[in-house]
């Protein structure tokens, strides 16, 4: 088959601006795609997969990119269904693992002892939030994250973002003042 | 441990349930950096999948091509195999119908033996048969003529004597003809008058 140079060249000129695309989105958008990952998952190594996974999705429908208005939304949602699809795989495993995983405090250092412990806390609590208000409270801690975006990527209205970011927040304190009361109670009985 | 860590969590709990201090907490969860370097690892991964996607498609390609070539080959043998066997098939097999008439007659009558009684079977027409006719062997397209015994020898012998003169072959009657002396008389006068 004869193609005119003018073809070859067009399509050789929107090949390489493809490629281009994608790395510019990668090298723009590359930590918020690891933290959304991290914000499910939890665990460092399990998000750096998951954002080149993810990447690897973008660069499959690069083609769409020019027409896509946010990219960060629309790169969150992948990321995220990515995130999930892998929790889901290895949930038993992470099931566990998801306590330990938070970054060990530096000898000595009192600051960073009591945040890591502050952390596990928040953590144990965040867990046992119902699946739906632990997703969009994950979702809203990540760095720069509008409710907006967070509807996007869930595919719910806005203002059910904010109602369920309330309510999980609602939730939390009454766990914290519930755990505050059970562990005074020993404390008085000792 | 448990007791260790019960007043410090009570303070945390208790610190947390003000606004700020949660606020700042659930900020950090995500808060966690990656490694050095991730976009160029990410690039290098995406650079990767992209090579081993083409060579996979090379080897899909090649595979592909050489099934085609090989089928293609196949199939031409399997035509030409084909058209040698149709060939085969269709060549007209020589059924010939035999009379039937039989070879040999009996002896009865001596007007059968002539040298038709040893000539081959007389062929009427030829039949065009395709597919599975039925072979004829060699004996049966030409068969040889039945053995004479001596004793059936004998009885043609005796049958050709006696049978008329006019139906015998001429060999057997000139052996047959008895010759009658010849009357030779003296030549007179009176008979050439």
């Amino acid at each position: 088959m004869y193609l005119p140079e003018q073809v070859i060249l067009s399509r050789t000129i929107a090949a390489q601006s493809e490629a281009e695309q994608v790395e510019a989105v990668v090298r723009q958008h590359a930590r918020f795609v690891y933290q959304v990952a991290y914000a499910v998952l939890r665990h460092p190594q399990e998000a750096e997969d998951a954002a080149q996974e993810t990447f690897i999705r973008v660069w499959k429908h690069a083609k769409e990119l020019s027409g896509i208005l946010n990219h960060r939304a629309w790169l969150a949602r992948i990321a995220w269904r990515v995130a999930c699809d892998r929790r889901r795989k290895s949930l038993p495993a992470a099931a566990d693992k998801d306590l330990l995983d938070v970054p060990t405090p530096e000898p000595g250092a009192e600051e960073s002892a009591i945040r890591s412990q502050q952390m596990q806390l928040l953590e144990r609590l965040i867990a046992t939030l119902p699946n739906e208000l632990r997703e969009t409270l994950a979702l809203s801690t990540v760095e720069e994250m509008t409710s907006v975006e967070i509807g996007e990527v869930l595919g719910i209205p806005e203002s059910s973002v904010r109602v369920r970011l309330l309510r999980a927040r609602q939730l939390l304190r009454e766990k914290l003042r519930a755990l505050n009361e059970r562990e005074k109670a020993p404390t008085k009985r000792i | 441990m448990n007791s260790e860590q019960t007043p410090d969590r009570t303070k945390d709990g208790e610190q947390w349930l003000d606004e700020g201090r949660l606020e700042e907490a659930l900020a950090h969860y995500s808060a966690s950096e990656p490694r050095m370097g991730l976009e160029t690892r990410i690039l290098a991964h995406i650079q990767g999948h992209v090579a081993r996607r083409q060579r996979r498609w090379r080897f899909a390609f090649a595979a592909a091509a050489v099934a085609v070539l090989a089928m293609v080959v196949t199939a031409n043998l399997w035509k030409k195999r084909t058209i040698d066997s149709a060939r085969t098939s269709t060549r007209p097999v020589p059924s010939p119908v035999v009379s039937k008439q039989p070879v040999v007659s009996t002896m009865a009558d001596g007007e059968n033996l002539t040298s038709q009684s040893v000539q081959k079977p007389r062929v009427i027409s030829h039949r065009r048969k395709i597919g599975s006719s039925q072979v004829l062997t060699a004996a049966d397209v030409r068969p040889s003529p039945p053995v004479q015994t001596d004793l059936t020898e004998e009885i043609a012998v005796r049958e050709m004597r006696v049978s008329p003169v006019g139906a015998t072959p001429e060999l057997y009657v000139s052996n047959l003809r008895t010759i009658e002396p010849v009357e030779i008389r003296e030549l007179s006068t009176k008979d050439r008058n």
